[in-house]
């Protein structure tokens, strides 16, 4: 009985495969397409009939067949394609965590550069601006370091140790100056003497010679915090660029 | 849909794209795609039920599911590629529609590959070595 179970089996199989086959050639659109089509479907019916011989031959081709048939579906060949989207997919998002990390570095750099000038200088940073610079190999590296001193009354009240007492004395004087002048025209529209033109002829002098020395001021401070930054922070000083609220006034 | 509104619509989109194509052929072309479009997507659902049956006779027969996913697959894949190569075609583009058909008769020989391969492994081991 096992012997005639096993044959009608076969024998439907052979039947439904045969149906299957004419169904799906009458589904069918077109004559062009109609050979391949032929060619697979008889295919499988050789299969069909030959199933008997090839389970003797090997047991496992239909499990062989479903992983060939798989494999075309799973369609190995876009492997390659799907690995390049991935990694590129990968590449975006690692540049946009290095920009991430670069703005990160960049404020916090900018940050404690201006409390470090600010507590060494006594006097108040208006803008910090850090630019930062990719090295051929991927690392980052500080371009370029802009501080931009805010005008310097608290200068004038704090007396900075670390420079020369000399100039910070000529600093105060300036900073006085453009105050005192205005006081005493009102009174020389109020009384004319003709001291008084001689007086602020004086005054003009004197504020050229303070240029002369707030420039000299300007330069030793912009140096003083260069070398701090470099020391500090390991920046080279040439890329340090210290711009006082005059030279700001200058560039413009 | 019944056959007849199908033929109607077909009739009437044949005359108005043979009225529009002296004036504007661009439009003709754009009208008789669409229309095939339509008529093909209001029935490719209906193929569900020829399907149906397909799968019952395979279940009940117990062939390998494989055989029939296969077949429905170079089914499909005939479809498509006929019918994109008949839109192409209908702009007079014959040299595209044909790369299309190519396309496609590749992608059924492609099908069968592994079937191929498996009897000729069985044939060769029937042979003496």
């Amino acid at each position: 009985m096992g012997l005639m179970d096993g044959l009608s089996h076969w024998l439907r199989q052979i039947i439904a495969v045969i149906l299957l086959a004419s169904l799906i050639d009458l589904l069918l659109p077109n004559r062009t397409m109609q050979r391949y089509v032929r060619l697979v479907a008889g295919l499988f019916i050789l299969m069909t009939l030959a199933t008997p011989i090839m389970h003797w031959m090997k047991g496992d081709f239909d499990s062989k067949l479903a992983a060939g048939l798989n494999s075309i579906e799973l369609e190995p060949r876009s492997a390659p394609d799907q690995l390049a989207m991935i990694e590129e997919a990968g590449a975006k998002l690692r540049n946009k965590q290095q920009a991430q990390a670069a703005e990160l570095v960049t404020a916090r750099l900018e940050a404690s550069i201006r409390s470090e000038v600010e507590q060494s200088e006594h006097r108040g940073v208006s803008k910090v601006d850090v630019k930062l610079e990719r090295r051929n190999d991927g690392s980052m590296d500080v371009a370029k370091v802009v501080v931009s001193l805010e005008p310097a009354p608290v200068q004038t009240t704090s007396p900075d140790a670390s420079s020369s007492p000399g100039a910070s004395a000529a600093n105060s004087v300036q900073e006085m100056q453009p105050v005192t002048p205005v006081d005493i025209r009102i009174e020389v529209e109020t009384w004319p003497t003709g001291d008084e033109a001689g007086a602020s002829g004086g005054k003009q002098a004197d504020k050229a010679a303070s240029a002369a020395v707030e420039e000299e001021a300007d330069r030793v401070t912009s140096s003083r915090i260069s070398a701090l930054i470099a020391s500090r922070f390991g920046i080279a000083t040439n890329a340090v660029e210290v711009k006082t609220p005059k030279t700001a006034a200058e560039a413009k | 849909m019944s056959i007849l509104q199908i033929v109607g619509i077909g009739f009437l989109a044949t005359v108005l794209i043979l009225v529009i194509r002296e004036q504007k052929p661009m439009f003709a072309y754009l009208l008789s795609a669409f229309v095939g479009v339509a008529i093909f997507l209001a029935f490719v659902g209906k193929i569900d039920n020829v399907i149906t049956v397909l799968e019952d006779l395979a279940d009940r027969s117990g062939i390998p599911t494989v055989y029939l996913k296969t077949m429905l697959k170079i089914i499909g894949i005939a479809y498509i590629a006929e019918f994109g190569a008949q839109i192409v075609r209908d702009a007079g583009l014959e040299s595209i529609a044909s790369k299309i058909e190519f396309a496609g008769k590749m992608l059924i020989l492609v099908m069968a590959v592994p079937i191929i391969s498996v009897i000729v492994e069985t044939v060769l081991n029937l042979l003496p070595a």
